[in-house]
């Protein structure tokens, strides 16, 4: 579950990193991951607060060296070309402080707009007005929330083919999330871009989703279409004889539990035919078998007793 | 047309699009060449890929249901004024599907959810038939 | 399936072009506050003289230099330069990038020196001949060196206030002690004649001093014709300022690939 192998070149990803590994001092942040973010997916990376999401974006953008491994955007060696993969890339950081305080909000986008030769100033201009930036307020006087809003429209303005969207909900209150949100599902549907967004809101952002990684402590633990988690990530009631143990091989794909007489209810991984025919040679019978939300089946991967 | 989307809903949301076009049809609140919301419109007001909502009119385009007019966007199909009862059987079906499966949520099986509807609407139309009693005496008084 | 097309990264010129207008308008303030004390300067200089001739040494290369020291401080106030700040974000070579913002501030304190220069020509002019004995024509090379020094320290430093007031701090300490022990015959803090390095970075024949006292043409206005000051040696003072510039260079170059796209850890 850790990822896919060296070899699975010629599709073409729009994100695609090799056993890249990160640590801060003695804190392992990535270990070994192998991202693969197809063009044109809407990749959620999911995972507690210090899993590793943004130190991967970072990479991605080299802003920050990795340890071993390597990274590519569009093919492109993030390591040493830097300057062309940032110039492919529409990035909203996790922290809303912007350098420049001094600055007013349309200064800020013009100086930014200088460095990318796609920029398109009627976009701009339109994104400015959805998303009620005001150009004359200065940077430093921005509030979470307004701040957020001017960093989509620094992210978006150019139309860049790829999308780095670290905790892009945080800060914004609901009315603006919902908009921003659907701004951004416009943004999508004009221009064709993948979209990586790296969040532990899930629900906020499940929607947009095709694909699905999560994170934890470091490892890519599930990497998959959104299809693939519903289809093989799912609850299973389960009617079993007094005094029954699950088969050995079960308990590494077992999530969550609830024993109430003879009826088990777990969320299993792996293929329904499969598990179900595993279960049932080894007496039990599936009783039914019910697909899971989007948060529900990511979030069984974080359950404790899946071993990475 | 209002799509409403369930995120507790295990189905694909490209099933759950259709089934809202299906539903505004049978209702009638869609009818025959009437156009469809955008992809992109729809995308954004449902916060969706608007790859999940071409899915969903291609789909239905593929039944029959709608129909695309180079550059104008998708329309629903003349053919939907007939096969009305079809329709609805379908719909009916695809209503039952979720119950089934939120019913099965719940850990019950199907019979006791046909058993626990066709009590509930045994209930309610008691409590409609009181309520007009009540109102025809009021109307007496 | 999407059509994917790169998009290119920026010109170099353009990139310079945009630090120099952002740089200049973040200099603004400091701009507005020189203008205010050379204004008062001139007007104290109006009433307490009354235009009676002022009889000054006008070495304008101390001030200079300690401007174009300072400078880099201003330009990167408010910037993050370690970890994931805006500044690298940007799709631009990080060292170019560094490179060119400490390009567009020079840009800038050039353009400072040169108004600072021509209102003292302007000054020495008004004030009658009799007056002003000698103005410092060409303080730009001292303040550029001192200011690529600065850059460096910036940019390479995490604290560079921190370092600055430590070193700072060290080399009072050192005065204060070397006052005790006294000064050599010829006026040089023995404390600093002690020791070698700081001594001939100081007072060594390429040192600070004759970088900074003697740096360039002297308007002698006593006399009709510009003329050298009691220059030491042109050759030295020549050696001395390609010797600070090419330092001032090279830690600019160390501090800068800190950021760089390939650093190490």
């Amino acid at each position: 579950m850790s990822g896919w192998p060296e070899q699975d070149r010629g599709e073409a990803f729009a994100v695609a990193t090799y056993g890249l590994s990160m640590r801060y001092g003695s804190e392992t942040a990535l270990a070994g991951i192998h991202l693969r973010v197809p063009e044109g997916a809407v990749y959620i990376l999911i995972g507690p607060n210090g899993a590793g999401k943004s130190t991967a974006m970072k990479v991605l953008l080299n802003l920050e060296r990795p340890h071993a491994g390597r990274a590519e955007v569009f093919g492109l060696d993030t390591a040493s070309r830097g300057p062309e993969v940032r110039a492919q890339v529409g990035y909203v950081p996790e922290q809303h402080a912007h350098d420049y305080a001094w600055m007013m909000c349309g200064r800020l986008i013009e100086h930014v707009a200088a460095h990318y030769p796609a920029w398109d100033h009627a976009y701009a201009a339109h994104l400015i007005e959805v998303f009620g930036v005001r150009p004359h307020r200065k940077v430093g006087t921005l509030s979470k929330g307004e701040s957020r809003r001017l960093q989509f429209v620094l992210a978006l303005a150019h139309r860049p083919p790829l999308l780095l969207l670290d905790e892009p909900t945080d800060g914004l209150d609901p009315v603006v999330r919902n908009r921003t949100l659907a701004q951004l599902a416009e943004h999508l549907a004009d221009t064709p871009a993948t979209v990586v967004i790296a969040t532990h809101h899930i629900r906020e952002v499940e929607s947009l989703a095709d694909h699905v990684g999560v994170l934890r402590e470091g490892r890519l633990v599930a990497q998959m279409t959104r299809d693939e988690l519903r289809r093989t990530v799912v609850r299973y009631r389960v009617e079993v004889p007094e005094g029954w143990q699950p088969p050995p091989d079960l308990r590494i794909a077992s999530l969550r539990r609830s024993r109430a007489g003879r009826e088990v209810q777990w969320t299993l991984i792996g293929e329904p035919d499969e598990v179900t025919a595993h279960l049932a040679g080894a007496g039990a019978t599936v009783r039914d078998v019910t697909p899971l939300a989007l948060e529900e089946a990511a979030l069984a991967f974080l359950a404790e007793e899946v071993s990475a | 047309m209002l799509v409403n989307l369930d995120p507790n809903d295990g189905r694909p949301l490209y099933l759950q699009i259709m089934d809202e076009v299906r539903r505004a049809i049978v209702v009638g609140t869609l009818r025959a060449e009437d156009p469809l919301p955008s992809v992109r419109e729809l995308a954004a007001e449902l916060v969706v890929n608007a790859r999940t909502v071409s899915q969903a009119y291609q789909e239905l385009e593929r039944e029959g249901i709608v129909y695309v007019r180079r550059g104008q966007g998708t329309f629903v199909s003349p053919a939907v004024r007939r096969g009305g009862g079809e329709r609805r059987r379908s719909l009916a079906r695809e209503v039952a599907k979720r119950a089934l499966l939120e019913a099965r949520r719940n850990g019950l099986d199907a019979e006791e959810l046909v058993m626990a509807i066709q009590k509930l609407a045994a209930e309610e139309e008691r409590a409609e038939a009181r309520l007009a009693r009540a109102a025809g005496k009021g109307d007496d008084e | 399936m999407m059509q994917l097309i790169l998009h290119p990264t920026p010109r170099g010129r353009d990139a310079v072009l945009e630090q120099v207008r952002i740089v200049g308008l973040g200099l603004r303030r400091e701009a507005l506050i020189a203008a205010v004390v050379l204004g008062i300067v001139t007007l104290a200089i109006g009433i307490v003289r009354g235009g009676a001739g002022i009889h000054f040494d006008a070495d304008a290369s101390f001030p200079t230099s300690v401007v174009g020291f300072l400078f880099p401080f201003a330009i990167w106030r408010g910037e993050r330069r370690f970890g994931p700040a805006f500044l690298w974000t940007l799709p631009v070579d990080r060292r170019r990038l560094a490179f060119a913002k400490v390009f567009a501030g020079w840009v800038w304190l050039m353009a400072a020196l040169a108004v600072f220069v021509l209102w003292l020509l302007a000054l020495a002019h008004l004030s009658a001949a009799t007056g002003v004995r000698t103005v410092t024509l060409f303080p730009f090379t001292g303040a550029t060196a001192l200011y690529l020094l600065g850059s460096a320290l910036v940019l390479g430093l995490r604290h560079p206030l921190r370092w600055l007031l430590g070193t700072m701090g060290m080399f009072f300490l050192l005065v204060i002690l070397s006052d005790a022990v006294g000064r050599t015959e010829n006026g040089e803090l023995r404390m600093v004649a002690w020791s070698g390095l700081l001594r001939s970075a100081v007072y060594g024949p390429y040192g600070l001093d004759t970088l900074l006292s003697s740096s360039g043409f002297v308007s002698a206005a006593e006399h009709a014709a510009a003329a050298w000051r009691a220059l030491p040696d042109l050759a030295q003072w020549a050696t001395a300022t390609l010797l600070w510039l090419g330092a001032g260079l090279a830690a600019l170059w160390a501090a800068a690939s800190r950021h760089g796209e390939r650093r190490r850890h």
